[in-house]
């Protein structure tokens, strides 16, 4: 017993004075690449089309995993202990103030001015407004506009500028290359939208993530459930999307690659208006190696589906 | 003395356990609680420590039996006691110590020394380390007379300590408990065992919802009121 | 292993996240081991799980009055552990059919009062922790509060023995036996409301149950049962995070098999107690 004591004795004081101790921040190696930790696959694409060779992203929600709820291992901590670079989405994504991102960063006791919100420069939409004009519940999905993309794009080529000034003419260029590619991308989406007739702008999916989306390229959204952190197809929810479908007659109903289907297809049944095929993306990309594995060719492949779905092309 | 005034227990469901008792015990003797099964004999022993809700007045000594709780020691049927629990004859006879100790003060050399003399006086010196799960029912309740007597209570009460008890063992408690009635404790029993009562208790209290009768063992364990409490006619054994 | 041994004592000494993540774990290992004897003895095992769900009314009412979740969890946790003693003590209710009244009630009203708020935030990320990522406030406030539990189980062990063994004697000598009860609920609500902010419901009740419950077969004496179920649960936490850094795992599911595997290990082998010794020992004659 008396052993048992002392040798807990010895482990609490000597852990309580190890759990003291402060961290320094990482310092930039000039050789070195950056050390740019990415909350999810989106932002992790765009941080190496303009990066490149020059960075090191560690990526923390995996493709197929939801970025609203994910749990930080051992390996993506000791990357963040050394980290130059915190990049996130915002908007709630990753969780808000007292979400795993957040945690992350103060637990590691990163420099705020190296937390960069990629999202910081967008109005938010807001997924709720009360009866006193409240607005409540940001809708975290900004990033399926190609509008947005653009702003994304500008603040993470700003971010890896401002802690690796050495190399800002190179990052300048790399954006350059790039916004050229998302403007003309943008472009494609305002003439396709453009071209849609009035009555068959109504689309509708089953999380109401395209709401920026929809207000930037004139479309109507339905939905079924308006974020995924709520009930998944409850029959109320179900009801009112049938309703919205009723009343607007879209040609199709589509689905996004990582949610139930299941209430769609209860919507398709009672309406009697198909379902498109392929799903779409909303808030991942593609598998690598599959289309939709880059940000570019996600917008391409989104803007294809949707407007052939729209125009009542199958 | 103990006084119980209007002593009643009402169980949540409304039914009446217990009716009405008034009584006035002397100290220093042992009764004998008899009674037939689930007929109060156990609401009776809980009322008067105030374990149930009970309505009505009990004192010792002209003082309410509540302000005695250091002094009163009830050792409740054994099998509601969880017999896996890790502890040994010595820790759980140690246990009799703690209503005397203050707040922070650990059971010291003077506590187990009374508790082993109890433990001695019980027959029990070479189980002292033995988990208590370990032993026979009537070691286990020796077990539970010795940790009464450390806690040196006047007002003890026992309930159905010889249930599944080898008669060796009852013969030691029996022995022990006159004992202390001896020494000026007052001693309350509840017995099942009908052919013992003569040879253990002075005086008796027949109870079925209610008290029949009570007194000195030779006058109140009749026939006549054993028939009134048990309800049963031409039983051999009251022959 | 040698080499991976190695791999992690450099890890510890290098990535401060790391000794948080121990010495948290080691504390709330330690204090979990010893609130959960008790628990376990009483038959309470499934109260720690019906606290740390009972308590997400309480966040959501810290947040609508905008203060911290602490304070809010631990009222709604003690809350429930008082509901689930008042239905046990007041009529036939038996004490696992009245902790999942009280624990379904207690979410329903949060999930209830989450709709209600509109929360932008998922409250889910509030409640449910990562041992990895512990806020530096967060830390503070998990020591604090462990080494309260940890003292009062020290000061208070008399009573607590004595009312979890013996509540009838406990009663009769003058121990106010609901009065213990209500302190072991609020050391209970303690202990698990801090440790779901830093480490997750997953490990809470594991930390809670099985130590304990692995001490439990091992001990004699309630005081060695702490001793063990503590040391016990420290030891689960230190292994468990040597494996998940080590091949990479998520650090409270891993803690919470190494404890499960610890146990299973003494229940089949502890000469005597274990099982498969119970099956040879029939087998063999005893010699008298």
């Amino acid at each position: 017993m008396k052993k048992h004591r002392s040798i807990l004795a010895f482990i609490l004081v000597g852990l309580l004075f190890v759990s003291c101790q402060n961290t320094n921040n990482a310092k930039i190696v000039a050789n070195d690449k950056v050390k740019v930790i990415s909350s999810f696959s989106i932002l992790t694409d765009i941080l190496y089309q303009i990066g490149k060779d020059s960075i090191d992203v560690h990526n923390l929600a995996p493709v197929g995993t939801d970025p609203h709820e994910y749990q930080p291992v051992p390996e993506d901590m000791k990357f963040a202990s050394s980290a130059d670079l915190f990049v996130y989405n915002g908007l709630n994504l990753e969780g808000g103030d007292n979400g795993w991102f957040s945690k992350l960063v103060k637990s590691v006791k990163a420099d705020k001015s190296r937390v960069i919100e990629v999202s910081s420069t967008i109005q938010p939409m807001y997924l709720l407004v009360d009866e006193n004009d409240e607005k409540m519940e940001v809708n975290p999905h900004s990033f399926i506009s190609p509008v947005v993309g653009i702003e994304m794009a500008k603040a993470i080529g700003q971010a890896l500028i401002s802690v690796d000034d050495a190399n800002k003419e190179f990052y300048e260029k790399n954006l350059e290359e790039y916004l050229a590619k998302l403007t003309a991308i943008e472009k494609k989406y305002r003439e396709s939208f453009a071209s849609i007739p009035e009555e068959d702008r109504y689309f509708i999916a089953s999380e109401r993530a395209f709401q920026y989306l929809a207000a930037e390229y004139g479309l109507t959204e339905g939905f079924i459930w308006s974020v995924d952190t709520e009930e998944n197809g409850s029959p109320d929810q179900i009801k009112n999307a049938i309703a919205f479908v009723k009343e607007n007659q879209p040609k199709v109903l589509f689905i996004e690659s990582n949610k139930d289907s299941r209430p769609m297809q209860t919507v398709s049944k009672e309406t009697g208006v198909p379902i498109y095929y392929p799903a779409i993306y909303s808030d991942e990309l593609g598998r690598p190696g599959q289309e939709a594995d880059t940000y570019l060719t996600y917008l391409e492949y989104n803007l294809k589906h949707i407007y052939n779905g729209l125009i009542g092309n199958l | 003395m103990l006084e119980i005034q209007n002593l009643s227990v009402v169980y949540s469901n409304g039914v009446e356990a217990l009716s009405d008792v008034n009584l006035q015990l002397n100290a220093g003797s042992i009764y004998g609680i008899i009674g037939p099964n689930g007929a109060g004999k156990t609401t009776f022993v809980k009322g008067i420590l105030g374990i149930v809700p009970a309505h009505g007045k009990v004192t010792y000594k002209g003082k309410s039996i509540k302000s005695w709780a250091k002094q009163t020691a009830y050792v409740e049927q054994k099998k509601n006691l969880d017999l896996d629990f890790p502890i040994s004859v010595l820790d759980c006879v140690l246990l009799g110590t703690y209503p005397k100790l203050r707040f922070f003060e650990k059971p010291g050399a003077t506590e187990k020394a009374a508790a082993r003399k109890a433990i001695q006086q019980v027959g029990l010196t070479d189980q002292e380390n033995r988990q208590i799960g370990e032993l026979s029912g009537g070691q286990f309740q020796r077990v539970l007379i010795a940790r009464t007597i450390v806690q040196d209570a006047d007002l003890i009460f026992l309930d159905e300590p010889f249930v599944g008890v080898d008669v060796n063992s009852e013969a030691i408690i029996i022995d022990l408990l006159k004992q202390l009635v001896a020494e000026g404790k007052t001693i309350f029993m509840v017995h099942h065992d009908l052919s013992k009562v003569r040879d253990y208790f002075e005086k008796v209290i027949l109870i079925n919802k209610k008290v029949i009768a009570h007194g000195p063992t030779e006058k109140a364990f009749t026939k006549e009121n054993l028939i009134k409490t048990f309800d049963v006619l031409d039983n051999p054994l009251f022959t | 292993m040698g080499e991976a041994l190695q791999t992690f004592i450099s890890d510890l000494i290098e990535y401060p996240f790391l000794q948080h993540a121990l010495s948290i774990s080691l504390i709330l290992g330690i204090a979990c081991g010893m609130v959960g004897c008790f628990i376990v003895l009483r038959g309470l095992a499934l109260m720690g799980d019906a606290i740390s769900h009972a308590v997400l009314p309480g966040v959501a009412i810290s947040y609508i009055l905008n203060i911290s979740y602490f304070f809010g969890a631990v009222a709604f946790g003690i809350m429930a552990a008082l509901g689930i003693s008042f239905l046990q003590h007041n009529s036939k209710i038996k004490s696992d059919s009245a902790i999942g009244i009280v624990f379904s009630a207690f979410l329903a009203l949060g999930i209830l009062l989450v709709t209600k708020i509109q929360s932008a935030i998922n409250l889910n990320n509030i409640l449910f922790g990562n041992v990895l990522t512990i806020t530096p406030s967060d830390r503070i406030l998990t020591i604090v509060v462990a080494g309260v539990v940890i003292t009062a189980i020290f000061l208070f062990f008399k009573e607590l023995q004595l009312s979890t063994f013996d509540p009838v004697m406990a009663q009769t000598s003058g121990l106010s036996v609901n009065l213990i009860n209500y302190l072991l609920m609020l050391l209970l609500t303690l202990i698990t409301v801090v440790s779901l902010q830093t480490v997750g419901v997953i490990l809470v009740v594991s930390l809670l149950i099985t130590p304990a419950s692995t001490a439990f077969l091992l001990t004699k004496s309630l005081k060695s049962m702490l001793w063990v179920s503590a040391l016990i649960g420290a030891f689960s936490a230190v292994i468990g995070l040597f494996f998940s850094v080590t091949y990479n795992l998520p650090s409270g599911v891993v803690i919470v098999l190494t404890a499960t595997i610890i146990f299973l290990l003494v229940f089949f082998f502890h000469p005597k107690s274990g099982l498969l010794w119970q099956q040879v020992n029939k087998r063999r004659p005893k010699t008298a």
